[in-house]
C-alpha cells in the first residue's frame, strides 16, 4: 500500500489538482510549526509553508514514489530557507526582534490568555515561551533545523539525514549539541547540575545532581 | 549500561531513535541509578517543552493568500478542468454540436419523438378505458351502448331499464349526531379513551435509575476525555513506554488504508480479521495524547475508520459478520463496539442507535455460541466481549439490556463456576484453558475475569501471564494489566516494570509488535497489526482506564 500522504502527492502529480487542497491540510501546520522554529517569526513562518507550497505545486510532477513524502516536502522547506531567506540574512535577526510584539492581527487573538487562564501562570508560560524561543535562536543553524525536525516533527534521524544531506552520524552528533547548548542557555531547572528554581518553571521538577561521571 | 552510555544516548532514547534493545537496557539502569533517573526526568522535561514550542495558530487569511499566489501558476484553470460537472457540461456541449451537424442523427431523433408520442397517446387511452364510468362519460372515446336514462323517451319492450345502482355512501341525515355533551359522554365513556394507563410500580425508580445513569455518562465522559487527551498529567507513563507507543501509532499510521481499514492479512493475518483489527488500531489511534504524532492527523484518520467501520454492518446489525468463522464474527462485532462505545463517550453520542443495536447483538452472538461446544478462539472472542460489554457499560449506552446486571451475573458466575484449584496451581496455559471450556469447567463468556473485577484471582497469578510465554496472549495481557492496574500497590509496580520491558522487548524495528505466543484462531486472523494495536492499548493502560 502506499502511504496515504504519497498517493496524495501522486494523485497530483498525475493532473488531480483536487487533493492540492487535502495536501495543503496534511503539511499547513507542520511546515508552519518548522519555520516558527527556525526564526521565532509567525508571520514569517507562514510566508515560507505558503512558498513551500508554491513551490511544491511547481514541482508536483517531480514526486516520486521513491521518496517518502515527508521527505519530499521538507526538502522543498529545506533549499527554501537556504535559497531565499539565509541567504539574505536579513529576516531572522530582524524577525528574533520584532516579532510576538503586539503587532498581532485578529487571528492571534487565540492565543493570548483567556478569562479563563489563570493570569499569573499564562504570565509565566509566556516568560517561559519567550526564554526558550530566545535559547532555540542561539542555537546555530544546522543544530536548529535538526532540532525542529527530531523533536518538533518527531522524525527518524535517517529520514532528517536524507533531507538536510548529512550523515545520520552529524544528525545524532547536531541533537547532542543542541540539547547541551539549550539546556547551557535555559540553565536552571533543566540544567545538568545548577539548582535553583525559575519563574513558571512546570512545577514538582526536583533539582539534583548530574549523574557523577557523565 | 554505565551511567556514561545512560547519559550518551539518553536524548536519542527520549526521542524513540534508539533501538527496543538499547531502549530497555537504557530504562533498566535509569531505573536503578537515582542519578541518571533524576537527570533523564530533567532531559524529559526540556525535550517536553522545546515539543511544545510551536506557532500561534495559522492566520485564517493563508489559505486565500496562498489561492491567490496560485492562480498565477494556473491552479484555477486546471481545476476547473478538473470539475466533473464541467466536463459532464462539455460533453453535453459535444453532443448537442453532433445532432445539429449531424442528418442522420436529427431524423433518428425526429423517429424517436414519433414512437415516444405515439406510445404516449396509447398509454393515456389504456388509462382512460380503465378510468370509472362516470369519469370516462366526460369525454367518451367510444359511443356508450348503454341507453340513456330520458324521461321522454319510452323504453323499448325488449330492453328494460336497469335500474341504478344504489349509492354506496348513505345520505349524512342517516348519521346520528348527538349534542355536545352526549358525544363528550360518548368519548369518556368508550373503552378505548380510558387510555392513560396505571404508571407501573417501579417507575419511579426507572426514572431515578436513568438519571443516574445519565449523569454517570456525563461523568464517565468528562473522565475519559481527560485522560484521553493526556491531562491528568504524563499521567504515570515512562518515556521508554511513550516513545514505543509513539513509534508503534505511527506503524499503524503507516499502514492504514485510503478507506480508513487496515488488512491483517497484510502482516501474517487474514483477510477475516479486518474489521476487528480495524477496530483495535482506531482505539490504539484515539489516545490524542500520544505525544510526536499529530492530533489533528490521528482525528482525521480516526473519523476515516469509523466510517469504514460503519460500512461493515450487516442487516441482522454484525459488524464485520464472518460466514463459518464465528470467533472472528464474535471478535470483530466486539472490538468494533467497543470503538463505538470509545467515540460515543468522545464525541457525546455519537451513533447511539448503532451502538445500542450493537450492544444486543453483542448479547445475541454470545449468547447463540454459548449454546455450543467452545471452538478454537472462543477464549478470547469471549474475552473481547465482555470487554466490549463493560465499555458499552461505562459508557452508558442506551440499551434494553440491564448492562449493570449482565455484568453483576457474569461476576457472580464465574466465581462460582470456576475451578480455582486449576488456576491457583497456575496450570493455565491458553490449551488447557480451552479444554476447560469446553469440558464445561469454565463457562468461555466469563474468562475475562480481569475485566470483571474477579477478585478472587490472586495477584501473582495474574502475574504469570508475563512469566510464561505461552500465556501472552495480547488480550489476556491487556486484561491482566487493566485488573492489576485497578489494583495498584505493590503488585502493580513490579508488574509494570515488568511489562514494560517484555512488551518493549517484542517490538521490532520498525515500531509493530510480534512476539511468540499460543496462537487461537482470533490472534492467526489478527496477526500483526492485532498484536501492535493491543500493545498500545496495553502500554497506554495507566492513562486510558480508570482505577
Amino acid at each position: 500500500m502506499t502511504h496515504p500522504d504519497a498517493e496524495l502527492l501522486l494523485r497530483l502529480a498525475a493532473g488531480e489538482v483536487e487533493v492540492f487542497d487535502r495536501i495543503v491540510d496534511r503539511f499547513e501546520r507542520p511546515l508552519v510549526r518548522y519555520f516558527h522554529a527556525l526564526c521565532g517569526d509567525p508571520q514569517l513562518a507562514e510566508d515560507c509553508a505558503q512558498e513551500v507550497f508554491v513551490r511544491l505545486f511547481k514541482a508536483r510532477e517531480r514526486y516520486s514514489p521513491d521518496a517518502a513524502p515527508n521527505t519530499f516536502v521538507f526538502r522543498i522547506a529545506k533549499n527554501l530557507w537556504i535559497d531565499v531567506y539565509r541567504s539574505k540574512r536579513a529576516r531572522p535577526e530582524a524577525a528574533s526582534i520584532d516579532a510576538g510584539d503586539d503587532e498581532d492581527d485578529g487571528d492571534r487573538a487565540a492565543n493570548l490568555p483567556g478569562p479563563a487562564q489563570n493570569p499569573i501562570e499564562a504570565l509565566g508560560r509566556e516568560e517561559d515561551q519567550q526564554r526558550l524561543r530566545a535559547a532555540l535562536l542561539e542555537l546555530p543553524e544546522g543544530q536548529r533545523a535538526v532540532l525542529a525536525l527530531a523533536v518538533g516533527q518527531s522524525m527518524k534521524y535517517e529520514r532528517i539525514a536524507e533531507i538536510l544531506d548529512i550523515p545520520v552520524g552529524t544528525v545524532k552528533s547536531r541533537v547532542h549539541a543542541a540539547v547541551a547548548n539549550l539546556r547551557k542557555s535555559m540553565g536552571v531547572d533543566v540544567g545538568s547540575g545548577n539548582s535553583g528554581s525559575a519563574p513558571g518553571s512546570a512545577a514538582g521538577s526536583p533539582s539534583k545532581k548530574g549523574p557523577p561521571n557523565a | 549500561m554505565n551511567c556514561t552510555e545512560c547519559v550518551d544516548v539518553a536524548v536519542h532514547v527520549l526521542l524513540g531513535q534508539e533501538s527496543a534493545e538499547t531502549t530497555a537496557r537504557w530504562h533498566e539502569h535509569r531505573k536503578q541509578c537515582s542519578a541518571c533517573g533524576a537527570e533523564a526526568a530533567r532531559l524529559a522535561e526540556l525535550l517536553k517543552r522545546v515539543r511544545a514550542y510551536d506557532a500561534p495558530p495559522t492566520r485564517a487569511s493563508f489559505r486565500s493568500e496562498l489561492r491567490e499566489r496560485l492562480t498565477g501558476l494556473g491552479y484555477d484553470d486546471l481545476l476547473r478542468d478538473a470539475r466533473p460537472l464541467d466536463r459532464a457540461a462539455a460533453r453535453w456541449a459535444w453532443v448537442r454540436h453532433r445532432v445539429r451537424t449531424s442528418v442522420g442523427v436529427k431524423s433518428l431523433l425526429a423517429a424517436a419523438a414519433v414512437i415516444v408520442v405515439a406510445a404516449v397517446a396509447w398509454n393515456v387511452r389504456d388509462e382512460r378505458s380503465t378510468l370509472p364510468g362516470e369519469l370516462v362519460g366526460l369525454a367518451p372515446m367510444e359511443p356508450d351502448p348503454r341507453p340513456t336514462p330520458d324521461a321522454n323517451a319510452s323504453p323499448s319492450p325488449s330492453t328494460p331499464v336497469e335500474p341504478l345502482p344504489a349509492p354506496s355512501v348513505p345520505p349524512r341525515a342517516d348519521v346520528a349526531f348527538g349534542s355536545a355533551d352526549e358525544v363528550q359522554d360518548k368519548l369518556l365513556n368508550e373503552p378505548a379513551v380510558e387510555a392513560t394507563p396505571p404508571l407501573p410500580p417501579d417507575v419511579l425508580s426507572r426514572l431515578e435509575l436513568a438519571t443516574e445513569r445519565a449523569n454517570r455518562f456525563a461523568t464517565a465522559r468528562h473522565l475519559l476525555r481527560t485522560r484521553l487527551r493526556g491531562e491528568t498529567d504524563a499521567a504515570g507513563l515512562t518515556p521508554a513506554a511513550e516513545a514505543a507507543m509513539r513509534d508503534a501509532t505511527r506503524w499503524l499510521l503507516d499502514q492504514q488504508f485510503e478507506d480508513g481499514s487496515f488488512d491483517p492479512a497484510r502482516f501474517e493475518g487474514q483477510p477475516e480479521a479486518r474489521t476487528g483489527v480495524t477496530a483495535l488500531a482506531l482505539l490504539a489511534m484515539q489516545r490524542g495524547g500520544v505525544r510526536g504524532v499529530p492530533a489533528g492527523l490521528l482525528a482525521q484518520r480516526i473519523t476515516r475508520g469509523m466510517d469504514w467501520l460503519r460500512s461493515t454492518r450487516d442487516g441482522a446489525g454484525t459488524l464485520g459478520a464472518v460466514k463459518g468463522a464465528d470467533a472472528v464474527t464474535l471478535f470483530n462485532h466486539a472490538a468494533a463496539t467497543m470503538a463505538f462505545a470509545e467515540r460515543y463517550v468522545l464525541t457525546g453520542g455519537a451513533d447511539e442507535a448503532l451502538l445500542s443495536d450493537a450492544v444486543l447483538r453483542l448479547d445475541d452472538l454470545n449468547r447463540l455460541r454459548q449454546g455450543r461446544d467452545a471452538t478454537d478462539g472462543d477464549v478470547v472472542a469471549a474475552r473481547f466481549a465482555a470487554l466490549a460489554l463493560e465499555a458499552a457499560r461505562s459508557a452508558g449506552v442506551p440499551t434494553v439490556l440491564n448492562l449493570d446486571r449482565v455484568v453483576a451475573q457474569a461476576r457472580a458466575e464465574f466465581e462460582g463456576s470456576i475451578d480455582t484449584s486449576l488456576i491457583a496451581s497456575g496450570a493455565l496455559p491458553i490449551p488447557q484453558m480451552q479444554a476447560a471450556v469446553t469440558a464445561g469447567a469454565i463457562d468461555p463468556y466469563y474468562t475475562a475475569a480481569p475485566v470483571l473485577r474477579a477478585t478472587t484471582l490472586p495477584a501473582p497469578t495474574v502475574m504469570q501471564v508475563l512469566e510464561r510465554p505461552e500465556l501472552r496472549e495480547p488480550s489476556l495481557l491487556f486484561c491482566a494489566t487493566i485488573d492489576l492496574h485497578a489494583r495498584g500497590g505493590a503488585g502493580w509496580t513490579t508488574f509494570e516494570s515488568k511489562l514494560e520491558s517484555t512488551l518493549i522487548g517484542t517490538q521490532q524495528n520498525n515500531g509493530s509488535f510480534r512476539a511468540e505466543y499460543a496462537f487461537d484462531a482470533v490472534g492467526r486472523a489478527g496477526g500483526v497489526l492485532y498484536e501492535t494495536a493491543l500493545g498500545i492499548l496495553t502500554l497506554g493502560v495507566p492513562v486510558r482506564v480508570a482505577k
